[in-house]
Parts: C-alpha cells; structure tokens; sequence
C-alpha cells in the first residue's frame, strides 16, 4: 500500500512539505538539493496509493572521516501513516545503499533524549548504539543522543581484499557551496557551534520521527 | 580572481604601484576588503585614472553594501579603460552579484573581446550561459575550454553536458568515449568512475539507443557500484526492447527479492507479464481489460505466497479487479488484517478505487455485513475466534470514511461518535470528524475537533500543522498565527516559516486575507511563495560546477529539467492565480471606493481624528506609490528574476512593506497582474485556471485577441469535467456577447473572430441565445451547465432574468454536491433576485445542515 522507493529530484518538494508538516528541524531546498545532488543513492521515500509522499529518509556520507560512514540527516513519517513500519523500511533501504554503494562502515544519527519513540526504533528494531551524548545539540538545547550501527564487515572486507586496498571516498569537496546558505536549519544558536563545515552539517540534523508499531 | 590572469597586458602602472595592485586583487579573493581599499585607495592618490584599480575598488565596495558607489566606480573604470578585460570581468562579476545575468553575459562578452582565451572568464561565462540555458552560447563556451584546457577532467564533462542539453547525444557520447580513452589503469574513484559509466547510459538511453545501452551497463557491471539502480535499469530498458522474458527475470528474480514494496517494480513486472511495453503504474477499474485481470490474478497468488510480508502484493489486485466477485474476494483478504492491525491511512488507500463504482459499493457492502457480523457475535462469519474489541473500532472508522465519501454527513458522524463513544482517547478519531466536517462545509465546527486532537497530543506538529490549516480555512487567523508559532523557533515572528520556504502556510495565509478582503496581506503572502521559487531557480547556480566536480551527472541533468519547469508547480501556480485573482479584484473595486470605505471607516472618529487618520492615509498612499514606482523601475532594469536581498543575508533587511500596501496600490493593478498571467502561460498551459485568468484580464484590457485565444486554449482543457465544461461555456458566451455588442470594433477583427468562432463550438452567425440552448440541452443532466446556462440566458437577455432564476432555484439541493449547492446560491445572488436566493439558501441548508454558507 506504500511504496518504498528511491527519491528523485522530483521528490524533493514533496520530502520538504512533508518534513514541514511534522518535524521542527526544517531546511531549505537548497540542502535538499545538495543531498540528491551528492549521493543520490541515499535519499528514499514513501510513496501512497495516491502518489503522495507520507515519508521520507535523508542521509548522507562523511566522507571527510578517517572511517567511510553515512549519517542520517533526517526522518520522517507522517503521524496518518504509522503502523506500516515505514520508518524502519526507509531506514533500511537508505543503510544498504551506504554498504552497497559507499562501503560504509557505520552509519550514525542524532535523536533527541526526550524522543522515545525514535530511540525504541533504532535501538530494537534497527540495532543502533549509543555513542556518545552530545549536550545541547538542539537549537531549543535539548540533548542528543549521537547513535550509531556498525555494519557487518564481511562484504567490504571482501571486496576490499578484491580491490587490493580500500576503496577511497568520493573527493570533491562542498566548497562550490557558500556556507553561509547551506545550514538552512542552522539558526543563531547552531551557528554559533561554528567549526567546520562538516561539524556545522552535523548540526542541521532533523529530529527523527518514528512510529511505534 | 578577475586580474590575475592580467600580466597578457600591460596594465599601465609602475612596478610598486602593480604590485600594490595584485595585493587588491588578493584581499579581494580572501574576502579582507578593507585593506583591498586600502590599497586600492593608495594607488588611486597617484593614478586616480587608473581604470582596473577604480574598478576593482567598485567591486570591493559591491561586497561591503555600497552597492551604488560600487556601481559608479565600475562604470568609470569600464570607461578609463574601454579595452581591459579586467575592467569588464569586474562590471560582469557586479550584475552576477545582483543576479542580472543577461547583463553579465554581455559585460563578460566584452572581456572576451579584449582576451578571448581568457579561461577564468569563459568559465565564469560557461556558468551564467547554463544558469540562462543560453544552451548554444553553453556549448561553444564549453568547447572553447575544453579545447584551450583538455588536461581538465571537468572540461570534457561540462562539454559533454552541454552537447546533452542541446539533444545531440552522438556528440555527446564520442565526447565521453575520447575522455575514456585517456585513462589509464584502475578508476581513482569507484564512486565517481561508477557515476560516469552510469551517465553514459543515460546518454545512450536518451539517444534512443536502447541496445546499445543494455550492452553497455551489461560491460560496465563490474566496475558499478549502484547496484540498485543497475538491476533497475536493465530491468527498464528490456522492457523498452519488449525482451519480455528477460526483463520479467529481472524483476521477480532480483528487483522484488530486494525490496517487494516498490509499485514500479510491480508495474514492470505486471508488463512484462502482459508482454506490453506500456508500463501501468496503478490500474483504474476501467483500464484493466478482462484479460489482464486473468493473467495478473493467479500471478499475484504466487507472489502473495512468495512474499507474505508484503502489503503492495495483496493491494495491488484491487486494482486490476474487474468482477464484482474477484474483487470483493481480494478486497476482504486485504482489508481484514489491516482492520485487525488498526492502520489509520487504511481507506486513504483504498480511495481511489471509489472512481468505479461497483467497487465503490461492493466496499461499502463489505464494511456494513463486517460491521453487523460484529456487533451481532463479536466475531466476523466463517471464522472460528472472536475478534478483538478494536476490530470493531477499526470497522466503523473505515465505514464512516466510506460514509463521508458517499456524501452521507450524518451517517458519517454517527459511526464516528459511535468509534469515539467506544475508544474517547484515540485521537485519530477527531481528525476524522473534523474531515467529516470539513467535507460537509463546516470549516469552525472542523476546526474546533482538530483542536481537540491537537491538544491530545501536543508534542506532534503534524498535529499542530492540520490545526493550523483548520483554523485557517475557518477564518480564524490570529489563532493560526499562534497555533503554527508552538513550532517554530522565533515564536509568533513568522520570519522563521519564511526561511524555511513553508509555502503551503503561506498560501493558506494569503487565501485567507483574500477571503477577508484584505489585498495587501494577501499579496504579500503569495509573493513570498514567488520569492522561493526566485529562490529555487537561484539553488542551481552553485551546482553547475559541483556536480561536474562530483561526477553526479545524471541527478544534476534532473535538476536542471526540475527548474526548467519549476514554474509549473502547483504551489507557483497557486501563488500566480492568486496574485492575479488579488489584482483583478483591486481593478474591479469601483473606482472610488477606497475613499468610501476610509470615510466609512472614520464615521465615529472625531473630527480631528478624522484629519489625522486622512493625512496618514494620503501619506500612506504616497509613499506606497513611490515604492511601487521604484520597484516597477527596478524590474524594468533587470528583467532576469525576481528575489534579490536574500543573497549573504546575513543580517535582516527590515521588511519595507510589511502589510503588502504597496503592493496593493499599484498604478495599474491589471498590468502587474499580466506579469504572472505570462509565467502561467509559459510553465502552466495545461491548466484551465491559467486561461480563464488570461481570459478574465484580456477581456478588461479589450485585447479581444489575445481574450479569443485564452479561450481556445480553454476549450480541450474544459472536458474534465462538468464545473470545467460550464465554466469554459459562460466565457464563450461572454466574449461573443461583449464583442458583438460592442461599438465600433474594426471590421476586420470582427471577421477574424467570428472566422474563429467555430473552433469554439459556435457556428459563425449562431445567435447566441440559441448556442446556450443547446448548450443547455446536451448537458442538462449537469446542474453546473444548468446553472452557468441560465446565468448566461439572463446576460443575453436579461428580460428572461426570470426564467433564470426559476431554472437556477427550482435545483434540488439533495441532489447537488456542496460545490454546486454552493455555486448555485451564488449565482442566484449574482442575478439580484434577494427573494429567490433566501429560498434557495434555505432548502440548500437543509440538505447540508451544517455547511457555513447556508447558515441562516
């Protein structure tokens, strides 16, 4: 009843408006934009019977980290589609594409202390871990829980053995980018966390919202 | 940047003055531009006809916000120094900045004059040149540095690109196959080589050289790392071919096993099945032919076997089902465990099978006997165990929705307060009803229950979002206004909905000052969702080098696809109807009634109030004019797009117009409106509103042309359906009527029309009133043609207003829809007859007791 599928450009207006509608981190289209634009293979929607967009996966790698991993930017379902599993059907599609395509070792995702929903769903059902508490990470400072899953080795070690070395992460920098316009959910306060690009990303995270089913 | 590549000529100054001179090129480059000035200025005591130097202070300046002095110096030193390139560089590096870039294509052209290999320039050229899809101009730009600079990866992708983007994809691929044929062992990049290979696919696929593009992703297999989407391409491109039995292996071999809930894969897989290369993602009732639910049936028992966890292979035989047994068959072994479950999107999903109406009733057929079955035995028949309690539950919301959509309000609201009776916490329940409502034109009594489901959970914002809307299409926009602030980070200040581009609020907003009369709030909404779009077209710039960079090609060649037709999508084009509807209405406002409505408005003041509020006023007025003025003088300068101020923003600029009254008060209200009525009809042809608009303003310019036009582009568009088909009738009618009333038309126009007329349905010389007759008579089953016939009688001959009238209120309420209840009382009114209007609106209100407008 809702398809699980690969985003595309097309779909990006449709991810904002559903992001809007139900999570308080909300970002430009422009740092939608850049998501598809850099690693096209890690956004995925839910699409209903009636072609709309009921949820979304945005991640993405970080590629400047001695270990290759993806992130997590944001997740969402809207609250009239619980029960389906999507989030976790989303999340799963969006992990083995950082494996597949990326040779991903981990993926990571912040989420709020207070969201109890989200954390039960990464910890059951997808098998994340804590990884550190990352004070004040939101803007209305409430903390994070910096989560992450490591994915079996097998298959990269594999392949790496193949390849003779590990694959090296795509190269090109984001510097084409002005800085300043990326963060769109960077306020005054995310700002001010200043740092380098890639910590400033970190910050532009959604929360994650999820269904218990 | 712009002068370092400057030691080609003499610039004219002395040693220590030119090194001073790089050093201002530097700091501008690394952004320290006070001490650029300072050594711009230091040059310009000695040589103040220095022409680059008063250039590159201009652009220093440009970065400081001194725009104006910017503007002048840059000027001057075009002028010192006609023949520098740097000097034009720098006025082209200017209009970018304020994104006019039609005039920094033409600033960067006379650079190139004066140093036509100038790479940095040309690439800066190849830039705007893609941004303006000047696509010729692109190619031979991207050509020239290919040629000037092959050691650059990007130079061979940018040209191939470009070559793309002009439809040559021969051209394109022998540019990618030269660039392959220079490497050299093992890709640096897996990821970046994969993309490359994958791009090349793209081309042999647009090409049209499918086989070609099989063979080709089947050779680079190896070296890709989208799996994914490898498998899904050549599952596509033998469809293509109609290698039915190869690409059917590839979706049910590969594609389902990993990931079985996918409608696309569904749809190839259903095609590859039928052997038909038409590719249906979802089935109507009315598409399916016998056979194709013959052939899909028994395929879909296996893969329900196969895969028993997914929900798509148990949903999709709804759709292809075309016998009433089948699909009550399918229909109860899909909904049945759902019910059990209690998903609440359920009859969101099965909605769209309410288009056939067998299906329609077999479902409401299967809800009631569900529904008796439980409330008789706690148990459905044929089934051993008793159901939970929420089985019961779940039937009702379901057969409420199945209510609602049968427009039966009150049976849709007792089942519900039935449900809400049975489970009071679950506030899903009063989402429901507030739809129900909602349907049912009670837009305060909808609003008042998505409160009560808001404040049963008020740490959801898709809560807080759907009341928000309530509130809104109930007028009540102070408390929306607060309602949305909960969730946003500078509270009430709706600058933080603004940022983050959230224009479904905006059109709400905006619809809702419209509706309040109140055209200044309403046009200030509906052009900030203008300014994202100017926003969105802007997003792209700094992808053109990225994504060469990158080596993400094919998303990139989406992206430039998306802003070709951005103006197309539906939040602009709710946006433009609703500025253009705004200014119509201003146009209409008889002439002095803005003056009446002020002197209304003061009666209770005292007198010297009344002075006070008519001096803020005309002051008010004045300065609105001259910001109008300013704006209009402004875009008549740049052409290119709207949505400056926002580039660097770092600090706030304070909003001027706040309220929207400039915006309001334009000269000539009609004029603006055509700015956005020539959008519409660029990126949004296939919609009728976008030509009933450009009729509605044509016809007040008495461009009867340019009106006749609109109205064949409206004709096709008038088929889908009957409030289409009677809206598109009242404006032939109209247009004849005016224009054949009308004095001392030139006679060739007149011939010219009525040459066209028969294109509109009319045959030439047809009286009118006999044209709506018949009109009336093949479509007197549509109470819309009904009503737009016999409004359009009283226009023609208004001493048979009567007989309108009586045609319009003898309708049976009951037997319309809301909208058509609604339409008719409203073109009751438009007749003037208060009697027959008062009757009406009381019959309509006892068929919809609970819409708003039938209210007494």
């Amino acid at each position: 009843m809702v398809s699980i599928r690969n985003a595309t450009v097309d779909d990006l207006f449709q991810m904002q408006h559903c992001n809007l509608s139900c999570l308080p981190e909300n970002y430009q289209m422009k740092y939608y934009f850049y998501h598809i634009l850099s690693w096209p293979q890690l956004l995925y929607v839910a699409e209903d019977s009636n072609k709309k967009i009921v949820g979304y996966v945005l991640a993405k790698m970080e590629e400047d980290s001695p270990e290759v991993h993806g992130h997590i930017t944001s997740l969402a379902v809207l609250r009239s589609h619980r029960k389906m599993g999507l989030a976790a059907k989303l999340m799963t599609a969006a992990q083995d594409a950082m494996q597949e395509t990326f040779n991903a070792e981990y993926v990571s995702l912040h989420v709020r202390k207070s969201n109890r929903a989200a954390f039960s769903l990464y910890t059951n059902t997808l098998k994340f871990e804590i990884n550190d508490i990352e004070a004040k990470y939101y803007a209305d400072s409430e903390d994070a829980y910096d989560m992450r899953k490591y994915f079996p080795r097998s298959k990269n070690a594999k392949k790496a053995a193949e390849a003779g070395a590990l694959p090296k992460p795509p190269t090109a920098g984001m510097d084409a980018l002005s800085l300043e316009e990326r963060p769109a959910g960077a306020d005054g306060a995310e700002d001010s966390k200043g740092a380098k690009a890639g910590q400033q990303e970190g910050t532009m995270d959604g929360e994650h919202f999820v269904d218990v089913s | 940047m712009a002068a370092r590549d400057n030691a080609l000529r003499d610039n004219g100054l002395p040693a220590k003055e030119n090194t001073l001179f790089k050093s201002i090129v530097k700091h501008y480059e690394t952004k320290q531009y006070k001490k650029g000035l300072k050594a711009a200025d230091i040059v310009l005591r000695k040589f103040p006809e220095h022409g680059e130097t008063n250039a590159m202070k201009g652009l220093i300046l440009n970065c400081m916000e001194r725009k104006a002095e910017a503007y002048e110096l840059v000027r001057k030193g075009v002028k010192m120094d006609i023949k520098s390139h740097v000097c034009w560089h720098v006025y082209g590096l200017l209009y970018r900045s304020d994104r006019e870039y039609l005039q920094a294509i033409k600033c960067y052209r006379s650079a190139l004059r004066w140093d036509p290999e100038n790479i940095q320039i040309l690439r800066d050229l190849s830039l705007l040149q893609v941004q303006m899809r000047d696509l010729d101009g692109f190619v031979q730009t991207r050509q020239q540095l290919l040629t000037l600079k092959p050691t650059n990866r990007n130079n061979w992708f940018s040209f191939a690109l470009s070559q793309q983007l002009r439809g040559r994809y021969k051209q394109a691929l022998g540019v990618v196959d030269a660039y392959e044929a220079t490497l050299e062992g093992a890709p640096e990049n897996d990821y970046e080589h994969s993309e490359m290979l994958l791009y090349k696919n793209l081309l042999f696929e647009e090409g049209g050289m499918l086989e070609d593009a099989v063979n080709h992703l089947d050779r680079s297999e190896p070296m890709l790392v989208d799996k994914l989407f490898y498998h899904e391409k050549k599952a596509q491109l033998l469809l293509k071919l109609g290698r039915f039995e190869e690409a059917l292996a590839v979706y049910r071999k590969t594609l389902m096993k990993r990931n079985a809930e996918h409608y696309g894969y569904h749809a190839g897989l259903q095609a590859a099945t039928l052997k038909r290369k038409d590719v249906v993602e979802r089935w109507a009732g009315v598409d399916a032919s016998e056979e194709v639910e013959q052939v899909l049936g028994p395929l879909y028992k296996e893969l329900q076997l196969e895969f028993p966890r997914s929900s798509i292979c148990k949903r999709l035989p709804l759709d292809f089902a075309r016998s009433a047994p089948y699909f009550r068959e399918v229909a109860a072994a899909y909904i049945i465990p759902l019910v059990r479950k209690g998903v609440p999107s359920l009859f969101a999903d099965i909605k769209p099978l309410y288009v056939d109406s067998m299906k329609a009733e077999v479902l409401g057929d299967l809800f009631r006997s569900w529904l008796d079955q439980l409330e008789r035995d706690g148990k459905l028949s044929g089934e051993a165990l008793p159901e939970l309690p929420s089985s019961i539950l779940w039937v009702r919301i379901l057969y409420a929705q199945h209510l609602d959509k049968m427009r039966d309000t009150e049976g849709a609201l007792a089942m519900i307060d039935r449900a809400i009776e049975h489970t009071p916490t679950l506030l899903d329940l009063h989402m429901l009803k507030a739809r129900i409502f909602k349907h049912a034109g009670a837009f305060l009594k909808a609003s008042e229950q998505m409160e009560i489901a808001r404040k049963m959970d008020l740490a959801d914002r898709y809560l807080n979002t759907k009341s928000t809307r309530y509130l809104l299409r109930a007028n009540l926009l102070e408390d929306a206004t607060k309602t949305i602030a909960l969730f946003t980070k500078d509270g009430e200040n709706s600058s933080n909905l603004f940022d983050m581009q959230c224009m479904w609020y905006e059109l709400e907003v905006a619809h809702c000052y419209l509706r309040q009369g109140d055209f200044g709030r309403a046009l200030k909404n509906f052009t900030s969702v203008e300014k994202h779009f100017g926003d969105i077209v802007e997003d792209q710039f700094d992808f053109h080098t990225y994504c060469i960079r990158k080596m993400t090609l094919r998303a990139y060649v989406r992206l430039l696809q998306l802003e070709d037709h951005v103006y197309g999508h539906t939040f602009f084009v709710k946006a433009a109807c609703g500025i253009i509807e705004t200014y119509l209405r201003i146009a209409d406002r008889p002439k002095s009634s803005s003056a009446e409505a002020a002197e209304a408005a003061t009666d209770d003041l005292s007198a010297a109030e009344r002075k006070k509020a008519e001096s803020k006023r005309r002051k008010a007025e004045a300065k609105a004019k001259a910001e109008a003025e300013a704006k209009a003088k402004a875009e008549a300068a740049a052409p290119a797009k709207e949505g400056k101020g926002k580039k660097g923003g770092k600090e706030k600029v304070a909003d001027e117009d706040p309220d929207g009254a400039a915006l309001a008060n334009v000269e000539s209200p009609l004029e603006r409106a055509t700015v956005y009525l020539r959008t519409l009809q660029t990126h949004a042809s296939n919609e009728l509103c976008t030509h009933t608009y450009a009729f509605e303003l044509y016809m007040r310019k008495r461009r009867f042309l340019l009106a006749l036009r609109a109205l064949r582009k409206a004709v096709p568009l008038s088929r889908c359906g009957p409030a289409e088909t009677a809206t598109v009738h009242r404006l032939i009618v109209r247009f004849f009527a005016e224009v054949r009333g009308a004095a001392n038309l030139p006679a060739t126009l007149l011939a010219v029309i009525e040459l066209q007329s028969g294109a509109l349905g009319l045959q030439s010389g047809c009286e009118l009133i006999a044209f709506n007759a018949s009109f009336l008579e093949q479509h007197h089953a549509q109470p819309a043609a009904k009503v737009a016939a016999a409004e359009m009688l009283a226009l023609l001959a208004p001493e048979r207003k009567a007989e309108a009238v009586s045609t319009i209120a003898s309708l049976d309420p009951s037997a319309l829809t809301l909208d058509q209840a609604i339409e008719a009382l409203a073109a009751l009114g438009r007749l003037g007859d208060a009697a027959a209007t008062n009757d009406f609106k009381a019959k309509a209100h006892g068929a919809f007791q609970h819409a708003t407008v039938f209210a007494p």
